[in-house]
């Protein structure tokens, strides 16, 4: 491995390292009122010392190492070694305390793992594994982390107690951050798409539809919830029956209109851009062979423009799904209930139970999306 | 450069107007509100709170601006290329937590009001920056960069006279685009007891005064827009050169 | 050589396994110009990069004026030398006449002798100074680009300059028109000068010697008749090419060289001027028929200039 790169993986080690070495892998809190304890890594158990000594020694393999294969597979070790060591010291810590005490995960954790996992996915983005391969390989670590959770591994951990006393909350939260989503999503693509089509074929409803929807972005979220619960509560007024399917002032409707309209100018501005980029010379070579408009378009324009297209959708998804944790604001549901509750009661555990399955739903959704999107721009030649 | 600046100064007017005699959004206030609401927010003068959101917006986007050019920078130089790896994926990190959970998790360790909702904004606001500055320098033709330092210009030389100044165009979008989304991201702080506009919206969702929402938000999405043509001007202003004509 | 301008020794740079210049050696008098010919990736242009080191060598040394050019800063060394690349690499966002005044600035020359020096240069590639000063390098065309950016390699007054293809990306008129301009530029300030190119009329036409190289190495360097004389090898003859050598050969001489005193009969009616080449004079002779052409200078006959003598010139084994 060249110098730069050295220096490089310096820049993920060294933090790792350095997090774990001045932050507290675990919070120990003998009840929730009285402050916390941290509790260093190699502390938390009998064996935790050998342990934090191994997960040193992996962090070194990472820099010192020549291959980038072999550097992933350190980064992955050491991050299953770092997740091991938390539930271990957690088991041990509560085996003693009473039923009141807490411990939750540390910051020494939290920046060790996250520059251990930057550390992993640097090196895979320097092997130049494609997309899907890529994503086959996180299932390893995903379906460990499953595991892990279902053996109850780490039920010691603070974060997993919340989760137990909310159960159905956390369910609920799901089926309800799923919905508001993929709610949102199935009108915004029926009607985004178009008018980014539409964009493209007529020039003079471009410069009406763009500005429109630049202001509807330009709206703070919290607004336009707030905004649509006056039509959508008068129209539940004058329509009873629209009761019956959920549409009313509050709850998920005022959401998804809004998360509906937020969507609408990636989507559209993408699909334009998209279209518009496929070069001149393609669409007069079709042309030129007889294609009619419409064959034109769908055998030629859009799947040249599919992968600018599909970076909108991605950018949308994204943006949604982080988006839907305001709707529990009016009501709405999703994993947002869960940080406005934690965030009102100053449960950190709470707040992180609502913001980890989010992020990790965007993380998802940002992998399955590039892996589309390389599949698709792998189609064309130069 | 008159016509560049004449929306943003209409608009600008127009906001402080609305902000120092918000009674004259009464009538299509009513159409809002239930009967026996308040029409008009005024536990704090609607002009405090917007100012307070621009420092808030303002403070935030000169860190934002300062660390996305200095990471650009950073990236583009020949030392600094393997770091585009981690710059990219940490953005990109970040623009994938939900300012509302930048604001959760800040809280416990910063408090409540203004120091979280600073952070999320810095956070979020960097991307832009970092994205426009990276693509802008590279932008810059390569014989054009081949021409500087073949002549002897130093790194810092070519840095400041030629490459900055050619990619001010691309930057100032970024900057743009990264204004005015926190704009409207500041009023997820007034959740957390941040001081601005989103205080009026917040109030109205908490006693269902839809009177108060729909206030807060024209004022902030007034704020928006006008700083967008600004900015927009001020490019504008950058793309015909004359900002670094020497 | 002695007291040559610039002297190179034992070059050689690899990129990875490869090796694109190997251990090259040659020396470039002050005041002439040396072009480096060759295919694309024979190392020519990793060989003008270490000169005014945009490259660094692995090994040898490059002695610039005597001096070994490691001694100075490679920023400082670079501002004393002209460097013209193909893209031309005008900055978009100043005008031309702040562009030719880069070098200078950095320099530290005061304003009067700056505006005076941009002023003469701007006439000496014919623009107008008043109107071609303020404008931006847009407004131009691709030649004019490139004679600005001729005129900036030489604001500061360098003694040698680098060009790296530099007529590369324009029309073939545009083209002999600039290397004429150049031609005359340079023999009138004295500038010594190293030219890659990939065309060989270009060398012929701009070089004093040419170097021929191959797969990083130089493989003959010579002047131009005596490489259409006498090529070493079989890459070389293939690259200078060997049809219409006699013509070519003419090509680089001139009517003055064979003129000689007017006889006492009456002058031929055909005439040629004292600067035309002879393979100039040689296609008037075909085509006009005829042994004998008059030369004429300022309307007035001055000599004659005789076929036998043009045909002696082109042939093998002549001087």
């Amino acid at each position: 491995m060249s110098a730069p790169a050295r220096r490089a993986a310096l820049v993920y080690a060294g933090p790792a390292l350095g997090g774990l070495a001045l932050l507290p892998l675990l919070d120990f809190r003998a009840n929730r009122i009285v402050g916390g304890d941290g509790v260093m890594a190699w502390a938390a158990t009998g064996g935790s010392a050998y342990a934090t000594a191994l997960l040193a020694a992996l962090a070194l393999g990472t820099i010192l190492s020549g291959s980038q294969v072999l550097r992933l597979a350190l980064a992955l070790a050491a991050l299953a070694l770092l997740g091991w060591m938390a539930g271990q010291g957690a088991e041990a810590l509560m085996a003693e305390a009473s039923e009141f005490a807490r411990v939750s995960l540390g910051g020494g954790f939290w920046i060790a793992a996250a520059f251990l996992a930057l550390a992993a996915a640097d090196a895979a983005a320097r092997i130049g594994l494609r997309a899907m391969v890529r994503i086959a390989l996180l299932a390893g670590p995903v379906a460990a982390l499953a595991l892990a959770l279902q053996t109850g591994f780490f039920d010691d951990l603070s974060i997993l107690r919340e989760y137990q006393a909310n159960r159905d909350v956390f369910d609920a939260a799901l089926a309800g951050h799923l919905r508001l989503v993929l709610g949102a999503l199935v009108p915004a693509l029926l009607i985004g798409l178009p008018l980014g089509w539409l964009c493209f074929a007529r020039p003079r409803a471009r410069a009406v539809i763009l500005p429109v929807l630049n202001i509807l972005q330009t709206t703070p979220s919290i607004a336009m919830f707030g905004l649509l619960m006056v039509p959508l509560g008068a129209l539940a007024r004058s329509y009873p029956g629209l009761r019956d399917w959920g549409v009313g002032g509050i709850g998920a409707a005022p959401a998804i209109v809004a998360l509906a309209l937020y969507a609408l100018l990636p989507i559209a501005a993408n699909t334009y851009a998209g279209l518009s980029g496929v070069p001149a010379a393609m669409r007069e070579a079709g042309r030129g062979m007889g294609l009619s408009p419409a064959r034109l378009l769908a055998q030629v324009e859009l799947p040249l423009a599919l992968p600018v297209i599909l970076t909108g959708i991605r950018i949308t998804v994204v943006q949604t799904i982080g988006l839907a944790a305001v709707a529990a604001l009016i009501g709405g549901g999703g994993f947002g209930t869960l940080v406005f509750r934690g965030m009102g009661q100053a449960a950190m555990d709470l707040v992180l139970l609502g913001t980890l399955p989010i992020v990790a739903l965007a993380i998802a959704a940002s992998l399955a999306f590039d892996a589309m999107i390389e599949a698709t721009a792998r189609g064309e030649a130069a | 450069m008159k016509r560049y600046f004449l929306a943003p100064l209409v608009l600008a007017a127009l906001l402080v107007l609305l902000l120092l005699r918000p009674e004259l959004m009464t009538p299509l206030l009513r159409l809002l509100a239930e009967p026996g609401q308040d029409l008009i927010y005024d536990r704090k003068p609607l002009m405090t709170l917007a100012l307070w959101h621009l420092a808030l917006v303002g403070a935030a986007g000169l860190v934002a601006t300062a660390t996305g050019l200095a990471l650009g920078i950073l990236v583009t130089r020949p030392g600094g290329a393997e770091f585009m790896t981690l710059a990219r994926m940490a953005s990109n990190l970040g623009q994938t937590f939900p300012p509302i959970a930048v604001l959760a998790v800040a809280v416990p360790l910063l408090g409540f009001g203004f120091e979280p909702t600073f952070l999320a904004l810095c956070v979020y606001g960097l991307l832009p920056v970092f994205e426009t500055t990276v693509a802008g320098l590279r932008g810059v033709s390569a014989p054009v960069r081949e021409a500087a330092r073949g002549m002897g210009l130093s790194g810092v030389q070519r840095l400041w006279r030629v490459e900055l100044p050619l990619a001010m165009p691309v930057i100032l979008t970024g900057i743009r685009l990264s204004t005015v989304i926190n704009i409207g991201t500041a009023t997820i702080g007034s959740t957390v007891g941040a001081v601005g506009l989103g205080e009026v919206i917040v109030a109205g969702l908490q006693s269902g005064n839809t009177a108060f929402v729909a206030q807060g938000a024209a004022l902030v999405a007034l704020m928006a827009i006008c700083a967008e043509t600004a900015l927009r001007g001020l490019g504008r202003l950058a793309d015909s050169g004359a900002l670094t004509r020497a | 050589m002695k007291g040559a301008m610039i002297r190179v020794e034992g070059l050689t740079r690899r990129f990875g396994d490869a090796v694109a210049v190997d251990a090259i050696g040659f020396e470039v008098a002050r005041g002439e110009v040396l072009a480096l010919v060759g295919t694309s990736g024979c190392g020519k242009s990793t060989t003008l990069r270490m000169i005014n080191r945009l490259i660094e060598p692995d090994k040898g040394r490059v002695e610039i004026a005597g001096r070994d050019a490691r001694e100075m800063a490679p920023d400082a060394l670079r501002r004393g030398i002209g460097y013209v690349i193909q893209g031309v690499g005008l900055f978009p966002h100043w005008t031309v006449a702040r562009n030719i005044s880069t070098v200078p600035r950095l320099l530290g020359w005061d304003r009067s002798r700056i505006a005076a020096r941009v002023d003469e240069l701007l006439e000496l590639f014919g623009f107008d100074p008043a109107e071609a000063g303020p404008k931006y390098p847009a407004a131009l065309s691709g030649g004019q680009q490139q004679r600005i950016g001729v005129a900036r390699a030489m604001a500061a007054e360098p003694e040698i300059l680098l060009m790296d293809e530099p007529f590369g990306a324009l029309d073939p008129v545009t083209r002999a028109r600039l290397q004429d301009e150049f031609t005359a530029i340079r023999r009138r300030s004295g500038l010594t000068a190293i030219i890659v190119t990939h065309d060989m009329d270009e060398a012929f036409r701009l070089a004093d010697r040419i170097a021929v190289m191959d797969a990083g190495r130089i493989l003959q360097i010579d002047t131009p008749e005596r490489l259409l004389r006498g090529p070493r090898e079989g890459f070389v003859r293939q690259f200078v090419g060997l049809d219409d050598r006699a013509l070519r050969i003419l090509s680089l001489h001139r009517v003055r060289e064979l003129a000689r005193p007017a006889p006492d009969a009456p002058a031929p009616a055909q005439w040629v001027a004292p600067e035309d080449t002879l393979r100039e004079a040689a296609s008037r002779l075909i085509w006009e028929g005829g042994e004998a052409l008059a030369v004429v200078e300022a309307d007035r006959i001055t000599g004659e200039i005789r076929a036998e003598d043009i045909w002696r010139v082109g042939t093998r084994g002549a001087a």
